[in-house]
């Protein structure tokens, strides 16, 4: 389903990316690095009205010829997109949200790790696990 | 292969109704020039959208086809849309040709000119014989026409003229030229204007009517000719709506039609034409959803329609073409006034089409190559003249589903392959790009707008420009960088060496190179030893290995280059906040602080994070003060292959990967650095050699780790940890800089003096310095005074210090500094006199300080320092007495009103507040000017007296006005000379007091009462009144005697008598005690004749009332 997950830290930088295929990795990180454009954009456009709670799904970003780009960002500014091929229009705002939904909470466990430091590049064979799975679907 | 997907100019212009006006002498008439003028220029938006040409009166008009088809049964059309049919349209075939003719109503010869008139009509009809095309008669008149309804000639005459050539009343204009031309014209041009729209919707409905002669099954592409044709009249009538509604039924037409590889190019270029109009005309509707969702539709049929698989590129070129035009049309519309949003706007369109263009060039890569053979005929021979849009130039009008020559088809495909081999791509691609990353910019899209300049950075690459991709790069490296996207930002570097290495670019070849083997670079250990290899070779001096991947032809020049670059040395600089190279700096200075007399210690703490060692050839680091650069310096002796030679020494610079070594430096600070701090403001590794290549690594201030990370609490600056004998790089701190401070002082102040100070005293101080150095000091300087104080510059004025004598000179001296002492010897002291003066009371704060220097041994024999110390203190300042005056009369009696002329008493009395004893010296009263002494000898009776606390002491003198006075006099100040009782030699200082002012009185007369001053019982007491005149004229006077029991008295009783101005008057009585004691003297009553105030109670005050008697003494020799 989707063809690219990635977690990008408060900062901006990558935390985790993973493509499929593997072979055109760089235009994924290219993809996902432009995207951050529009999700800072939407960021910044609701905290002028801080007392309205923002919803964490950003939903599409914007729609490439061949891709689409959809975003989420936690409360602290954790940043997630996932990839999805253009032709895969069967896919409901609802799949995608539910995508985002069982990412983070992959996410939280992970960090949840004692053992982790925030901030790190993330290794968790869990965490890819469950990556993995919304990529092969 | 633009040709097939470039859009005709005529499609792209605005269709404007086409007027033809003939009979214009536009070069040799003036009149005829200038009423062409006013047609043709200034067409701004307010005039009607036409378009004027001038025509020859016997022009040839596109012939009409005189056949005119009634029925289309046989008729297969062999294209959709022929190429030059808009042209026509728009150029050729006027909706309304106009003749102008010089006529004026009164012309005398009527008859022939309206003959001749009619003949043009004539002509003008046959040349445009089966068009629709309106005709229109315009006079040219000198005259100005009446209004209408007066000129009967005019109205006969334009009848006539009318149904001579065959018009109707409204094809027939009156042109005046008068002043008002242009108002003329607009009328003019409105009604052909009209005439237009009618020509062009009878057209548009002509073409409709061919309609039900057309079948489903041969006549497809002419639905979809003929919704196009309707449209563009429609355009042309500027009928927008109808127009738009009509491209659309064209385009669904279109879409209705075969595909097949044969005739794909030609439809999807008439789809690119249809869909071009559509989009165009939504953006004018300020419809953009409706362009962008147009777009879309034809970009999502069309997409997947790619064609004749050897001509793939071609699809390319459609689609990047179809992108790039939709992106300027989106561009239009913002610049008329649309707003677009960050996802979407024309930016994602241009780089659509730049995306488009780049898997064009490499399709033609993988499908082009120049032809071998030459064709006769060239199939591309009429590749820019072709009939109908879109058609292959060697099988035009050709329209079934199999090419009708295979062999042809394939010599056609391959001189348009070949056609693609000359096209320059990466110049088709960089504009788009640029186009892009404006729009990207605009759209706040800082990121996407640095993808595409690493894009554009890459086609220059492709296209060999490596200084410019160089360039495009190194700009957008530092983002990259900034947001830790090191898989990005390795891909860049990777082009930047190549750039680098192409050109033979030493100082970006370097920076690529430390930054590619870094540890956060994402390459494999072998990469990043090739690269640190590379390093190694050109810091030697060789010539560095080719990067993988590069055409040999290239390579071959850059060795070149190479050797070239080689035979000149080489230094360059680079700051290493621009990239992250591999090294790792710290310095940090020992301490915090740092006394004057001790050696300054740093750190610098280096680390490499390479493949394997590497070799520096020098360390320096510069200092804010440039003195101690000396002393922090390293030169490694080796060259930069050697190999350590196992021992780590401090004068080596030969860095382990991973191992961190730490190089001390000390020095000792010098003087003018007291006070301040030393910081280090850059640190220099060098590479290589100066006399070869050289490359300095600066890192400014600090330094610190090359990268970092957040999450990482600030840093406690403590002793670096050291595990298993080695330094752990994360726990040393930075500490730029420390602060040198003056050596402690081991001198005492000792201040002697006896607060508080008293107002105006020269007040005494002892000031001893007492060394407590081991060692002489020498050069002592003294400084005292009063403590700067911003908030008052009052406080200035109000104290005086001076040295050793209590001297003040004219000039207020409030601090004396570099009192110079001279040298003290060890254990030894010496003291000072000081005093001060204040002028005010309350608390003012002194400074003492002193100064020296002193030699003390150090490693290198000895150095002198300068020290210092300071000591305040409080000085509170109080008054040292207070002084009242009383002013008396004669009779010691308060006063309130002074006589003029009359003495009086004053009598200050000093009441001492001072805690010590005080010593008068002598006491002085200067006197106004109308006040003087009454006695001739004034002495002090203060001279000489001493005060303790709270004891007063009080003089009296004798005084009276003189001159005639105002009626309130200021009697002068009183000056009090005094000092501090005490051993000390320090002079007496005057304390001045003012004097109250006193009101006077003027009295006509006084009077004085002359008499012993005291009498016996029964003894003779004379008395004499004396009467002074104060006026200028005689007073006369009545004056009578009491009785008493205490006297008998003989002299007058009553008496009246004159008192002369300037003449005393003298009354005698004598008096004859009777009792003995303090007696009262008997009243004289006083009446002054013609005063209306009573005298007598001023004059008695003047009197004394009581004397005293003494009893007659036993005369003792009585007795015995």
């Amino acid at each position: 389903m989707a063809v690219c997950v990635a977690v990008i830290a408060k900062e901006n930088y990558p935390l985790f990316i993973k493509t499929i295929p593997t072979d055109n990795e760089l235009k994924f990180y290219y993809t996902v690095h432009t995207s951050l454009d529009v999700v800072e954009e939407k960021i910044s456009s609701v905290g002028k009205n801080t007392n309205e709670l923002r919803e964490l799904y950003l939903g599409l970003l914007y729609p490439t010829e061949d891709y689409k780009v959809y975003g989420y960002v936690t409360n602290t500014k954790v940043k997630f997109v996932i990839v999805v091929e253009s032709i895969n229009s069967s896919l409901r705002d609802n799949e995608i949200r539910s995508m985002f939904r069982k990412l983070h909470n992959a996410y939280v466990d992970m960090v949840c790790n004692p053992f982790y430091t925030p901030g790190e590049n993330i290794t968790s064979q869990k965490f890819e696990n469950v990556v993995m799975s919304m990529m092969h679907d | 292969m633009s040709w097939a997907s470039e859009l005709p100019v005529e499609l792209q212009r605005r269709p404007t109704g086409l007027v033809g006006l003939t009979g214009l002498d536009v070069t040799y008439n003036a009149i005829h020039k200038l009423i062409w003028d006013s047609f043709y220029n200034n067409r701004r938006s307010d005039r009607v959208p036409l378009q004027f040409k001038v025509f020859a009166g016997d022009h040839e008009y596109p012939k009409c086809r005189t056949n005119k088809r009634q029925s289309y049964e046989w008729y297969i059309p062999k294209g959709i849309l022929k190429s030059g049919w808009m042209n026509k349209h728009l150029t050729m075939v006027p909706a309304v040709v106009v003749v102008f003719f010089d006529l004026d109503w009164d012309e005398p010869l009527w008859k022939e000119k309206q003959m001749e008139c009619a003949t043009r009509v004539e002509i003008v009809r046959n040349s445009l014989q089966g068009r629709g095309t309106k005709v229109a008669v315009v006079l040219i008149q000198k005259n100005a026409p009446l209004p209408p309804g007066e000129d009967m000639v005019a109205a006969e005459r334009a009848a006539s003229l009318c149904s001579a050539c065959d018009l109707s009343a409204k094809q027939l204009y009156v042109l005046p030229h008068t002043d008002h031309l242009i108002g003329y014209t607009i009328r003019l041009e409105n009604a052909f204007y009209e005439l237009a729209q009618s020509y062009y919707h009878a057209e548009a409905r002509k073409v409709k009517s061919h309609r039900d002669f057309l079948n489903k099954t041969t006549h497809q592409l002419l639905f979809v000719r003929h919704q196009f044709k309707i449209a563009f009249f429609n355009e042309l009538k500027q009928d927008s709506h109808t127009a738009l509604k009509h491209y659309k039924q064209a385009y669904g037409h279109l879409l209705d039609l075969r595909m097949h590889d044969t005739n794909l190019l030609e439809i999807k270029t008439i789809a690119g034409f249809i869909s071009y109009k559509i989009c165009r005309l939504s953006f004018q509707h300020t419809a953009p959803l409706d362009a962008i969702a147009q777009f879309r539709k034809h970009i999502d049929f069309f997409k997947s329609r790619v064609g004749c698989p050897e001509l793939a590129f071609e699809h390319s070129a459609w689609m990047s073409k179809q992108f790039q035009v939709f992106g300027d049309l989106f561009d239009e519309a913002i610049k008329l006034g649309l707003t677009a949003i960050q996802t979407q706007h024309p930016g994602f369109y241009y780089q659509q089409a730049a995306n488009h263009s780049i898997s064009r060039k490499q399709l033609c890569r993988g499908l082009c190559k120049p032809l071998t053979q030459v064709f006769q005929p060239d199939p591309l021979e009429s590749l820019n003249h072709l009939d109908f849009y879109g058609q292959r130039p060697w099988r035009q009008g050709h329209q079934s589903i199999e090419p009708p020559d295979v062999q042809r088809e394939k010599e056609g495909v391959m001189a348009l392959q070949s056609l693609e081999v000359t096209v320059d791509h990466s110049w088709l691609i960089i504009p788009l790009l640029s186009s892009a990353v404006a729009q990207f910019k605009k759209y706040k899209s800082p990121r996407m707008k640095r993808f595409l300049m690493v894009q554009m950075g890459e086609e220059y690459y492709h296209a060999k420009d490596y200084n410019k991709a160089l360039m495009l790069l190194n700009k957008v490296t530092w983002d990259y960088r900034g947001e830790r996207w090191w898989p990005l930002l390795t891909s860049i570097l990777d082009i930047s060496l190549k750039c680098a290495y192409l050109t033979a670019k030493v100082q970006e070849y370097v920076s690529a190179c430390l930054e590619l083997a870094g540890p956060y670079v994402k390459l494999s250990n072998e990469e990043k030893t090739r690269i640190q290899m590379n390093l190694t070779r050109i810091m030697s001096n060789d010539q560095p290995e080719p990067e993988p991947g590069l055409e040999p032809s290239c390579v071959e020049n850059a060795r070149l280059l190479w050797q070239t670059s080689l035979e000149s040395p080489c230094v360059f600089t680079m700051d290493v906040q621009n990239f992250v190279p591999f090294v790792e700096y710290k310095a940090m200075f020992s301490s915090e602080t740092c006394g004057a007399d001790q050696e300054v210690e740093l750190q610098v703490y280096i680390r490499v994070n390479c493949q394997f060692p590497i070799r520096f050839s020098k360390l320096s680091v510069q200092l804010n003060n440039a003195i101690y650069n000396d002393y922090c310096r390293v030169t490694d002796g080796h060259g930069i292959s050697a190999a350590s030679d196992g021992d780590f020494t401090d004068k080596d610079l030969y860095l382990v990967p991973g191992k961190t070594k730490l190089y001390t430096f000390t020095f000792l600070p010098v003087k003018d650095d007291i006070n301040s701090q030393i910081e280090v403001s850059s640190m220099v590794l060098e590479l290589g050699s100066e006399t070869g290549r050289c490359a300095l690594l600066r890192w400014m201030g600090g330094g610190g780790d090359a990268l970092l990370t957040p999450f990482i609490s600030p840093q406690v600056i403590g002793k670096p940890q050291i595990k298993h004998g080695e330094i752990q790089w994360n726990s040393v701190g930075v500490r730029p800089k420390t602060k040198v401070l003056p050596r402690t002082a081991k001198v005492d102040l000792d201040l002697c003096h006896q607060p508080p100070c008293l107002l105006n005293e020269f007040y005494f101080l002892s000031l001893t310095v007492n060394n407590k150095e081991d060692v002489d000091i020498s050069n002592v300087r003294l400084s005292f005074g009063v403590k700067e104080d911003s908030s008052t510059n009052m406080a200035d004025q109000l104290i005086q210090v001076c040295l050793d004598t209590p001297n003040l000179g004219d000039k207020t001296v409030n601090r004396i500094s570099d009192i110079d002492v001279g040298t003290i010897p060890k254990g030894g002291q010496c003291t000072k006199k000081l005093y001060i003066k204040n002028l005010h009371t309350g608390t003012r704060i002194v400074f003492f300080k002193v100064e020296y220097e002193v030699s003390i041994p150090s490693r290198q024999g000895t150095m002198t320092c300068s020290c210092q110390k300071e000591e305040e203190l409080s000085l509170n300042t109080v008054n040292p007495f207070e002084v009242s005056v009383k002013l008396l009369s004669m009779k010691f009696e308060a006063l309130d009103m002074v006589q003029i002329h009359e003495p009086f008493l004053l009598s200050p009395e000093l009441n001492c507040t001072s805690p010590w004893t005080i010593q008068m010296s002598a006491s002085r009263l200067r006197l106004a000017t109308n006040v003087c002494h009454v006695d001739k000898d004034v002495t002090s009776q203060l001279q000489g007296v001493s005060l303790n606390k709270s004891e007063c002491a009080s003089e009296c003198f004798c005084l009276r006005t003189i001159n005639p006075s105002p009626t309130a006099v200021s009697l002068g100040t009183y000056a009090v000379s005094w000092r501090r009782k005490t051993d000390e030699d320090i002079p007496y200082v005057d304390t001045i007091f003012p004097l109250p002012s006193v009101d006077t009185e003027f009295i006509p007369l006084s009077v004085d009462l002359r008499l012993p001053a005291f009498g016996g019982v029964k003894s003779l007491l004379p008395l004499s009144y004396i009467f002074q005149n104060r006026t200028p004229y005689p007073q006369e006077l009545e004056v009578a005697m009491d009785t008493n029991d205490c006297f008998m008295f003989s002299g007058n009783k009553q008496f009246h008598f004159r008192v002369l101005p300037g003449v005393p008057y003298e009354l005698k009585y004598n008096l004859f005690p009777l009792v003995a004691g303090h007696v009262n003297l008997p009243k004289l009553n006083f009446t002054l004749i013609g005063y209306p105030d009573p005298i007598d109670p001023v004059l008695q005050k003047m009197l004394p009332t009581h004397i005293f008697i003494k009893p007659c003494g036993k005369v003792l020799s009585q007795g015995t």
